[in-house]
């Protein structure tokens, strides 16, 4: 066990070490807030679609040698986070499949473009830590980490202070437009705020495991509490302790991050459901 | 012993051996999510870390290249899933007797970054067998 | 008049769903809103309230949209969703909140009274989901009467309820409109939801608004 400590103290001087955690638990308590705005408006599987978006344009980004692929991929996802929550207002393609379409066909197209035009040596090596993450988090430069730092801190903020605003459209969208909420704002806003916090969880758990970050804390929490504002504060207090766990575990034992993290939101879940079915 | 014991003994220890910190970076006990890591970052600051000593475990492969025919002696890292493989070019030491084709070694080396147009190729000169 | 309705064309994509309505509410009347199915009784009620543009004509409140409750159509709201009752009420206030990010003393004063008004104090830190039919209608009920108490829209409010409940729900409206809400309800129910009405609007081929002696004379 002090050996154990030893090397994991020794790990903790490494910056990217450092950065992982900082990053990492500000990510999972912004994903966990998602989910509690996605998952009772029967849009779990958005934050999939996204991501495999999010992939698409990071292939297009590669292909045209862009060096920060952020700049690429937060402007696609976003503007289909915006197509896709507001497309339910009278166009063609009804609800879960356009966003079906969107996300095969992004990560299909994104995994061509890669191939054919990736002058990267190490293609599947990439590929499959955006996919599933299992170093990205720990290699994040100084830049990435006061991005992630500042993203994080403006959709707490937007969280905290429109809190009530935000409880009244999921719980009841038309009587909070009744009541003087600016309904329309408020989805083109969270739709952004989507997008931007799936871009950068796709950082932590990689692109397919990220609906099991926004999913799992507010599916966990909601067995152990019966109140909005309980059910939130417990998804993100879940959501950080898995995360840091699960970067603890990775780096010890030498699993993959990102599905160490969702193994041990798993895990959780399951503890709450036998918790739940006891009491 | 107590938790608090073990922190206190945990925090001297570390203290105690980075008061000691010898010149050898010993990546050759780091599990493959750290190590891959941990390369990442020497990519991308090889000039702070050229000149120094490395420790790594890794497979041992004779290498030709296909476009100049020549043979190179690398040291093959790859993690548990097999999808992250990283090489390093390797100058043997004088006297240090090549080990056989694919097998497993230890081996300390100083690291030398070769800069190349796009890449940087992460060599170890003078490299030796350890236990 | 609480509520002027001048010439109004009611429907979607500008095509009228209604023949043109014309009608008003005074103070402390009791209209019930009825006719067939699709006939246009729900979007007539959203353009009231400001949810959809009418087609043209005029909508005219001397009452101001602070005061106004409503209590929507039961069916949309998710079914496992985690919501005290206390907030569910709560979230009525959202109205009065302005730019503050969270609820007043007076806010949470609101909503403790108007709980303890339609009874349903008792259930303030149970879940939403536990509640019966009858008394979740109560709650949401609570919830109009934050958001404004002098007048209050209501879509078909006992459509899925059962008879006891149903009986219980106009008790508790009657004795609101007796001590001054004003109440505009669309409803299903011709048989009992008439009973307290003051007014009728029915609305089909031809549209008739009148006394409710006059709505009986015409259509029974």
């Amino acid at each position: 066990m002090p050996d154990l400590l030893e090397t994991f103290l020794n790990y903790l001087q490494y910056g990217f070490v450092q950065r992982a955690f900082v990053v990492g638990i500000l990510i999972s308590l912004c994903a966990s807030l998602l989910g509690v705005m996605l998952v009772f408006r029967r849009f779990s599987y958005l934050g999939d679609s996204l991501s495999h978006v999010a992939f698409g344009a990071m292939a297009i980004a590669a292909a045209l040698n862009f060096t920060d692929d952020l700049l690429v991929m937060l402007p696609v996802t976003i503007l289909c986070a915006v197509f896709l929550l507001r497309s339910g207002n009278g166009t063609l393609v009804k609800g879960d499949a356009s966003i079906a379409m969107m996300s095969v066909g992004s990560l299909a197209m994104g995994y061509l473009l890669m191939n054919l035009f990736s002058k990267k040596a190490n293609l599947s090596g990439d590929v499959c830590s955006t996919l599933f993450g299992s170093t990205s988090i720990l290699t994040l430069s100084s830049f990435d980490t006061v991005l992630c730092a500042s993203l994080s801190v403006a959709v707490i903020l937007f969280f905290v202070l429109f809190y009530n605003s935000i409880f009244a459209i999921i719980f009841d969208e038309t009587f909070a437009k009744a009541s003087g909420v600016k309904v329309e704002r408020f989805n083109l806003v969270m739709a952004i705020v989507t997008a931007a916090v799936i871009v950068f969880a796709m950082r932590l758990v990689g692109s397919l495991l990220v609906s099991a970050l926004i999913i799992f804390p507010t599916v966990s929490a909601m067995r152990l509490f019966k109140s909005f504002w309980g059910v939130t504060l417990c998804a993100v207090v879940l959501s950080v302790f898995c995360t840091a766990i699960g970067i603890v575990v990775a780096i010890l034992v030498g699993t993959p991050v990102g599905s160490t993290i969702v193994a041990v939101n798993i895990l959780i879940f399951a503890l709450t459901s036998i918790f739940r079915r006891v009491k | 012993m107590s938790a608090w014991k073990r922190l206190f003994w945990g925090i001297g220890l570390w203290a105690f051996s980075n008061g000691f910190a010898s010149d050898v970076l010993d990546l050759s006990r780091m599990n493959s999510t750290i190590l891959f890591a941990k390369l990442y970052e020497i990519s991308q600051s090889a000039e702070e870390y050229k000149g120094k000593t490395f420790r790594m475990k890794g497979y041992y492969e004779l290498a030709k290249d296909e476009i100049d025919g020549k043979k190179y002696h690398v040291l093959l890292l790859s993690d548990a899933a097999a999808c992250c493989n990283f090489s390093f070019e390797m100058e043997w030491d004088a006297h240090e007797k090549i080990p056989k084709k694919g097998s497993q070694v230890t081996v300390e080396g100083i690291f030398n970054p070769i800069f190349e147009e796009h890449m940087i190729i992460p060599q170890l000169k003078k490299t030796r067998i350890v236990p | 008049m609480i509520l002027e309705v001048k010439k109004l064309l009611v429907g979607y994509h500008k095509k009228p769903v209604a023949a043109e309505l014309n009608f008003s509410v005074a103070p402390g009347d009791f209209l019930c809103i009825v006719g067939t199915n699709g006939a246009g009784k729900s979007t007539l009620l959203k353009t009231l309230l400001g949810l959809i543009r009418p087609i043209s004509g005029n909508i005219i409140y001397q009452v101001p949209s602070k005061e106004i409750g409503y209590l929507p159509q039961q069916n949309r709201i998710p079914k496992n969703f985690p919501a005290s009752v206390l907030e569910i009420v709560l979230s009525g206030r959202n109205a009065h909140r302005s730019w503050r990010p969270f609820y007043s003393a007076e806010d949470k004063r609101m909503a403790f009274e108007n709980m303890e008004r339609l009874n349903v104090l008792q259930y303030a830190n149970k879940c939403l989901r536990e509640l019966s039919g009858g008394e979740q209608q109560r709650v949401l009920l609570a919830r109009a009467l934050c958001a404004g108490d002098k007048l209050l829209f209501l879509d078909e409010p006992v459509a899925s309820l059962d008879p006891e409940a149903t009986a219980d729900f106009y008790g508790l409206l009657k004795t609101l409109n007796e001590s001054g809400l004003t109440i505009v309800m669309v409803t299903h129910d011709e048989q009992e939801g008439l009973e307290n009405a003051s007014q009728v609007l029915h609305v089909g081929n031809p549209n008739f608004y009148g006394d409710l002696e006059e709505y009986r004379a015409r259509f029974t």
